[in-house]
């Protein structure tokens, strides 16, 4: 199993690399830009970096990420070169789960690296120190958010599975079947239905509890996002363990590459 | 002689198109076979579902008395005609991985078959020639001390040079209590190493037999035999 992570970290390391560098030029270009303002426009330039961090590079790292997880195993499920990981003699649950954990990993840097880019923007653009309270986030905001950011990752990674699980089933039980794409793809969207129901019903549920709390405080608002970001979490790794199991099974004994 | 390879009445359809129709064979140990058959015969898939890459319709296949799964793979070493290595790696992730992957792989000849076939460690697999490439291929392969070699269309596209390289590869490295097949439609290349033959025609077997028998047999060399078989088919 370490030898699968440590062969999709190998095969990453260009692509590693890259992204390093263009993320440093990148960030030394806005860095060189900002300081080329003067005193009275950073100020307002601090903000619409902030702006962008928060929303198009946050959205960007994310369309990126998911773009990658999901190559991943498409690549070997789809392309001859796949064959090299499928002749090794580990099942299908260990080559998926190899890939999870990497993506997994890889998620937790990339959004540990946003963090990291973010915090340091604050505090050159802001000044040293920075006092998280006079701008009004605290800790338990920041943990929150941090909290938020690995939510995502699941997210991104439980969807990931769903797609795997559609093209295990297009090289497997679909196989030898005449529209094995449309098949898979309406599949797909039945999957995404009946989780989508599930997570509504499970809203619902909270619903009912949260109308009960007063949320006349930032306090009490923080707590209930928190909550909310807990069943979150349950239901996703609960449905990520379904959709492994059903894809590492398709992947161990039907699979027809 | 144990049966290492044994498939019963196997079969295997792509939608409507039989591939394999009721296959019935045994591959024993320390025999090469030569599973030979015009495009489209049905090697390939006998192979991958040998393998593991492709699951039958109906039938059994024993490969050292399992089915076939993970753990059958650990000891057949199967070579694609595809070129199946990542274009990223250098031949050096190459050896690596298969080193890391198979418990069974041999560094040090690994290293010596790449000096014989004269492929440098350090050079991008993207970057191979055809000749290379199938070099490369074969050399991972047979670097694994394998009880089951299966090697598809090893001397497809190759030049006189890579060719005989690889012949001399196969017949030095091939172990005696293991088993080898051999599928190509080179008949006159490869017929002085074969014991034994199978021929494949429309996904059915057609003839099979020591090699020998059946040159004796019909006073023709194994190449004629062919053109006779399949110039009829």
């Amino acid at each position: 199993m370490l030898n699968l992570v440590k062969f999709e970290f190998a095969r990453k390391k260009t692509t590693f690399a890259v992204a390093a560098a263009l993320t440093v030029i990148g960030q030394l270009f806005v860095l060189f830009k900002f300081f080329q303002l003067d005193e009275l426009s950073r100020k307002a330039a601090g903000d619409e970096i902030f702006g962008i961090f928060l929303g198009v590079i946050m959205v960007g790292f994310g369309i990126l990420y998911f773009i990658d997880i999901i190559f991943l195993f498409r690549n070997d499920l789809f392309k001859q070169e796949g064959y090299m990981l499928f002749m090794t003699p580990h099942n299908g649950y260990k080559i998926l789960g190899s890939k999870l954990i990497f993506g997994l990993l890889e998620g937790l840097a990339i959004a540990t690296l946003y963090l990291g880019l973010l915090f340091l923007n604050l505090k050159v653009m802001l000044g040293v120190p920075i006092d998280f309270e006079m701008i009004g986030i605290n800790g338990v905001i920041i943990l929150t958010g941090i909290k938020g950011l690995i939510l995502g990752v699941f997210m991104l990674i439980e969807f990931a599975l769903t797609v795997y699980l559609s093209f295990a089933l297009f090289k497997s039980l679909f196989n030898n079947t005449r529209f094995k794409g449309l098949i898979t793809f309406v599949i797909f969207v039945v999957i995404n239905i009946v989780k989508s129901k599930i997570v509504e019903v499970i809203a619902n549920l909270l619903g009912n509890n949260f109308s009960n709390v007063q949320i006349n405080t930032s306090d009490a608002m923080l707590e209930t996002i928190n909550t909310a970001m807990n069943y979150g979490l349950i239901a996703t790794l609960l449905s990520a363990v379904v959709l492994f199991i059903g894809t590492g099974y398709l992947l161990e004994n039907r699979i027809n590459l | 002689m144990n049966n290492m390879i044994e498939c019963i009445n196997l079969q295997k359809n792509y939608m409507s198109k039989k591939a394999l129709i009721d296959i019935n064979l045994k591959f024993q140990e320390g025999k090469i076979y030569g599973v030979l058959g015009p495009n489209g015969s049905g090697k390939t898939t006998l192979m991958k579902v040998i393998a593991d890459l492709h699951e039958q319709s109906s039938g059994e296949i024993h490969i050292c008395g399992e089915k076939p799964s993970h753990l059958t793979r650990a000891y057949v070493a199967y070579m694609p005609t595809e070129n199946f290595i990542y274009g990223w790696m250098r031949v050096k992730d190459a050896v690596s991985f298969y080193k890391d992957m198979y418990k069974d792989f041999d560094l040090q000849r690994a290293v010596d078959l790449l000096k014989f076939m004269e492929l440098d460690m350090n050079q991008r697999v993207s970057s191979l020639s055809t000749g290379q490439r199938a070099r490369l291929k074969i050399t991972l392969v047979i670097s694994r001390r394998a009880r089951i070699y299966m090697l598809d269309e090893p001397l497809n596209g190759l030049d006189p040079i890579s060719r005989t390289k690889i012949k001399e590869c196969i017949i030095e490295q091939f172990n005696a209590e293991g088993v080898m097949l051999i599928s190509t439609h080179l008949v006159s290349e490869i017929e002085q190493i074969l014991d034994e033959v199978v021929f494949l025609n429309e996904g059915k077997v057609i003839l099979e037999g020591e090699t020998e028998a059946l040159r004796s047999q019909h006073g023709k060399s194994l190449e004629d035999i062919y053109r006779e078989v399949f110039g009829n088919a």
